[in-house]
């Protein structure tokens, strides 16, 4: 027993020995970071790749916004030839350390899916004068950060005019992740106002899950709204998204999809979605890097459903199911913003 | 259609309390024997992915289940092995195990999604009410009792069974003394060991088999850490039930019905920030455990105590 | 004979034994990790070399481990003193939060004092807020016998709700979109130590409160009654101790060791609250107060594995994309084989002292 235990300990020492020995740069030979040579296994090709690291909050597999800017990527890391790394659940307080950590490396190009991100990006772009950030959905940006937005209310004030104007119950259900945060209120005052756009008497329920992950959460609170008479539920919340879909179109009330287009579920209650992919916004800041047309702007460039930045996708399914005047309110609607007629208050 | 307020909220109080119903019988079943159960939280996150993980891969709810259940036993298993077999800190060895097993479904889950595109990723059917139609629709009894699925009925029988069997079996009797003095019961010629195995084994397949009940009734998918402090929960309920299967059983039902609270809250709309409505079951949780204050029972005299056979 | 002497000279160095297993529990997970990754097609070689080079190799990811160690060996160290008199605080997450809070609350008011009361009052306030908040799940196991395991768990998930709500209402910083506090001001920040890293003065704070924990708990009156009650309470009572006066006081170092963590993380590395400010802090010191045995020595080190942990698993993600939930499976086998393996340890040690008497 002693002998067999203190054999253990020396060995397991070597070994670890052993894997200190491996604490030098694993990418070595270059001298860049740890994947500046052609050693670091997926990597490899001519120096005259460009380096792009991507990172988001919460996990890649959401089936929404994350799985989305992923997806992005990896189609741009094959059609441009990028070096592509990330890194997923980067909390609000280590952004600044691992974009620093991509920065210093030797990456090209530092892009998050986060647009909270962006004020730390700000700071961090700072330091590296030389390295290209990206954000999406920024509202702040620097001269060597790229940063777009979508208005993040123009879908939302259409998918509001439809629902407004199938309604019966004139109440609206609407599940977020907070209820008070500025992206939370802002999805709240545009919906509501588009609703409202076309039927003043419509109430907006706002609900929080508190959660990205808890399903059965989420789905319980569509039928809380449900139960309550709301007719159309639209909910944003991670994971819950499609759960919550799942359960309008079980129990016949209409829904709306948020992020990425699931008009697809049903031919019958999906009225839409809500688009404004991060793959569009990556897309365009990767482009302009390696056309080398656009390496930064000081103040985030908006663009709404007139750049396509942002979309209300009507689900074509339903163009013989619903009265006509559904449709011509929202061409009208589509008309007046783009013509800049609309406004809503945002938070 | 609106339904009325106290239906939708009595209804999902049951839905939402099903789960804490089987970790809180496993969790109970394994305390009588004198183990803590811990790693409730893990073990109904592993049950929750692997019942979807099977049925996902064979098409079948019933083998879904068993995959989780399967699960349940293996994770119970192994709980039980070094909690028993080595006398280490239950506490610790249940928190280990929440942090693996968290990891573990988390990281099989990445697996599977990467190898499939999205939209295969659902479940095409779940566990249904098996009550429908009329009985459904009377207030209050259609909502509690009719509109459930047969996981619900199933654990309101495994709770009267458990105690139908702790109070009124011999092997039942033997299981409370196990817990009670593990000592004198073994001098009785009673096996602590094997009773204490057998419990904590099945206590791990009840909870697994509460988290198949979210992936496989409630959700067709699974999402990281859907469990959400579920497990805790649970263990809180046992603690407010006393150790009884009944004072559990109504706890279960108690923090359900707080879950379900703090929906309604949000829904009515009464001006209280959505922080404090989530907050509503854990506030339960605590005023739970002030109020059994001094009551008689504090659950079996050996519980968390190691019990090591003398070499 | 060859024997005898090995087993004197474990006699002697019974760390050897102690610090060995937990090597092989390390290795152990290092293993399971491997083959995980080698299933998802990532060469677990090359996942381990960034593994290390992001934590230890370079200065950045240095300075990111020594970055969370701070937070890490606080959390631990509440973990652990409770833990010896018996007292099972899972709230280190809470504290943590209760800390900052307190610590965030007197910073902004602290504009104008000078630099040592600037930093040291916000610090203080961080210590009072932890244990305030362990001390309610102690006046509830003292009052009312309410298994303190559950009533701390519970006051986590209703701090984080608390201050999900304060950094979105009333602290909210109102000249940004993110919902947290207003950035301390400079002269309350604790001073950076090293040119090109983050490592910062709390670092110190930190060890202090170490080497105070392990003088309070060896070499005093009161350190000497929390072990006996801790160990066994009946003797304590014959001894005299006043238990309940023991007890009352490891609740409170228990919280206020948290809270530093809390107010020190805040004054050196993040200088504004947010929801998931704590992330998962006082979880992990739970792991660490374990995986150390609870000794200083002992705490160190694990601290230090749990911050390369962290790291090292986000270089791995960056370098080779290995999921980040390898993190939770590699620190889930650490905590299981260690506390395995405290069992051999002792059956180890015991063989070696029959050893001598025979």
């Amino acid at each position: 027993m002693k002998k067999k235990s203190f054999f253990a300990v020396t060995m397991s020492i070597t070994l670890l020995l052993t894997l200190l020995a491996g604490c030098s740069d694993p990418g070595a030979g270059s001298g860049g970071g740890p994947s500046g040579g052609d050693s670091a296994g997926q990597t490899g090709g001519e120096a005259s790749r460009l380096k792009v690291a991507w990172i988001c909050d919460g996990v890649l597999t959401d089936g929404g916004w994350n799985t989305n800017g992923y997806e992005g990527m990896q189609k741009l890391a094959e059609e441009y030839d990028l070096e592509v790394s990330y890194q997923e659940n980067v909390p609000q307080t280590d952004v600044g350390d691992v974009l620093r950590n991509y920065a210093s490396e030797g990456y090209d190009m530092v892009l998050s899916n986060e647009q909270y991100h962006c004020e730390p990006m700000v700071e961090v772009a700072a330091d590296f004068p030389n390295v290209t950030f990206g954000c999406v959905n920024a509202y702040v940006s620097a001269e060597n950060m790229i940063a777009f937005s979508g208005t993040l209310w123009q879908h939302n004030y259409l998918a509001g005019v439809m629902s407004g104007m199938v309604t019966k119950s004139n109440k609206l259900g609407l599940i977020t992740f907070s209820t008070d945060s500025d992206s939370a209120l802002t999805y709240l005052s545009s919906f509501r106002a588009g609703a409202q756009s076309v039927n003043p008497d419509i109430e907006v329920v706002h609900v929080a899950t508190g959660s990205f992950s808890d399903l059965a959460a989420g789905k319980e609170m569509a039928t809380s709204l449900i139960d309550q008479g709301c007719d159309v539920v639209y909910c944003n919340s991670g994971d819950c998204n499609a759960t919550v879909m799942e359960l309008c179109i079980e129990r016949g009330v209409y829904t709306i999809s948020a992020i990425v287009d699931r008009n697809g579920m049903s031919d019958e209650y999906v009225l839409g979605s809500t688009v404004n992919l991060p793959s569009t916004q990556l897309r365009m800041m990767v482009e302009g890097k390696l056309s080398g047309t656009h390496t930064g702007n000081v103040t985030p460039i908006v663009g709404g459903i007139e750049d396509g930045i942002e979309a209300f996708l009507v689900n074509e399914s339903l163009q013989d199911k619903l009265d006509a005047s559904v449709f011509e309110a929202i061409d009208e609607a589509t008309a007046e913003i783009i013509a800049g007629n609309v406004t809503v208050e945002l938070p | 259609m609106p339904v009325s307020l106290l239906d939708t909220t009595l209804g999902m109080a049951v839905r939402m309390s099903t789960p804490y119903l089987f970790a809180a019988l496993g969790g109970l079943l394994a305390q009588r024997s004198g183990v803590y159960n811990f790693a409730l939280e893990g073990m109904m996150l592993g049950g929750a992915y692997f019942g979807y993980f099977f049925t996902l891969l064979t098409g079948n709810l019933l083998l879904g289940i068993l995959g989780a259940v399967i699960f349940g036993l293996l994770s119970g298993w192994l709980l039980a092995f070094i909690s028993i077999r080595f006398g280490v800190s239950q506490m610790v060895v249940g928190l280990g195990m929440n942090t693996l097993f968290m990891g573990l479904t988390s990281f099989c889950s990445r697996l599977l999604s990467n190898s499939r595109d999205g939209s295969a990723l659902n479940l095409d059917r779940l566990i249904g009410n098996i009550i429908s139609g009329p009985a459904a629709e009377i207030p209050v009894i259609g909502s509690v009792l009719c509109s459930q699925n047969l996981m619900t009925y199933l654990i309101i029988a495994l709770f009267v069974f458990y105690a139908w069997f702790t109070r009124r079996t011999e092997y039942g009797l033997a299981l409370r003394a196990v817990g009670e003095n593990p000592a004198a019961s073994q001098t009785a010629g009673i096996n602590v060991f094997r009773y204490r195995y057998l419990s904590v084994i099945i206590s791990g397949a009840l909870a697994a088999l509460g988290g198949a009940y979210l992936t496989l009734t409630q959700v067709s998918r699974f999402s990281e850490n859907m469990t959400n402090g579920r497990g805790w929960i649970a263990i809180a309920a046992i603690c407010l039930g006393r150790w009884s299967p009944a004072g559990t059983f109504f706890s279960c039902l108690l923090f359900g019905l707080a879950s379900a609270a703090s929906n309604q809250i949000q829904v009515l709309n009464i001006g209280i920030p959505y922080q404090f409505a989530l907050m509503v079951p854990y506030i339960l949780a605590i005023l739970a455990l002030v109020s059994i204050q001094g009551k008689s029972s504090h659950g079996p005299a050996a519980l968390g105590k190691p019990y090591m056979k003398n070499r | 004979m060859h024997n005898q002497k090995l087993k004197a000279f474990l006699r002697k160095r019974s760390f050897l034994i102690t610090g060995g297993m937990a090597l092989i529990a390390i290795l152990l997970a290092m293993l399971v990790g491997g083959v995980l990754i080698m299933l998802i097609g990532i060469d677990p070689i090359l996942a381990y070399r960034y593994f290390f080079y992001g934590a230890f190799g370079n200065i950045y990811g240095f300075g990111e481990t020594i970055n969370k160690f701070t937070p890490l060996l606080c959390c631990a160290l509440g973990f652990s003193i409770a833990q010896k008199s018996g007292f099972f605080n899972l709230g280190g997450e809470g504290q943590f939060y209760a800390g900052a809070l307190c610590a965030a609350l007197a910073a902004a008011n602290m504009g104008s004092a000078s630099p040592i009361v600037g930093i040291a009052l916000p610090v203080l306030a961080g210590i009072v807020g932890g244990a305030v908040l362990s001390s309610i799940a102690g006046a509830l196991k003292i009052l009312f016998n309410a298994n303190e395991l559950l009533s701390t768990m519970m006051l986590n998930y209703i701090m984080q709700y608390l201050i999900a709500l304060l950094v979105s209402g009333a602290l909210k910083n109102p000249n940004s979109s993110m919902e947290q506090t207003v950035p301390i001001p400079d002269p309350v920040r604790l001073p950076a130590l090293m040119e090109g890293s983050r490592l910062h003065a709390g670092f110190f704070i930190a060890l202090a409160a170490l080497l105070l924990v392990w003088f309070l708990h060896q070499r005093t009156v009161l350190g000497f009654e929390m072990r006996l009650s801790g160990m066994n309470p009946k003797s304590a009572r014959y001894a005299g101790v006043n238990e309940r006066r023991s007890l009352i006081i490891v609740i409170l170092v228990s919280g206020a060791l948290a809270g530093l963590g809390g107010a020190l993380e805040l004054q050196g590395n993040q200088y504004k609250l947010m929801s998931g400010f704590s992330n998962n802090f006082g979880f992990d010191g739970i792991g660490i107060a374990v995986m150390g045995q609870y000794t200083p020595a002992g705490i160190f080190l694990s601290t230090l594995l749990f911050a390369a942990l962290r790291v090292g698993t986000g270089s791995m993600q960056r370098g080779v994309g290995v999921p980040t939930p390898i993190l939770y499976i590699l620190q889930g086998v650490i905590i299981i084989s260690v506390i395995v393996s405290n069992y051999f340890v002792r059956r180890i040690k015991d063989s070696l002292v029959e050893g001598r008497d025979a």
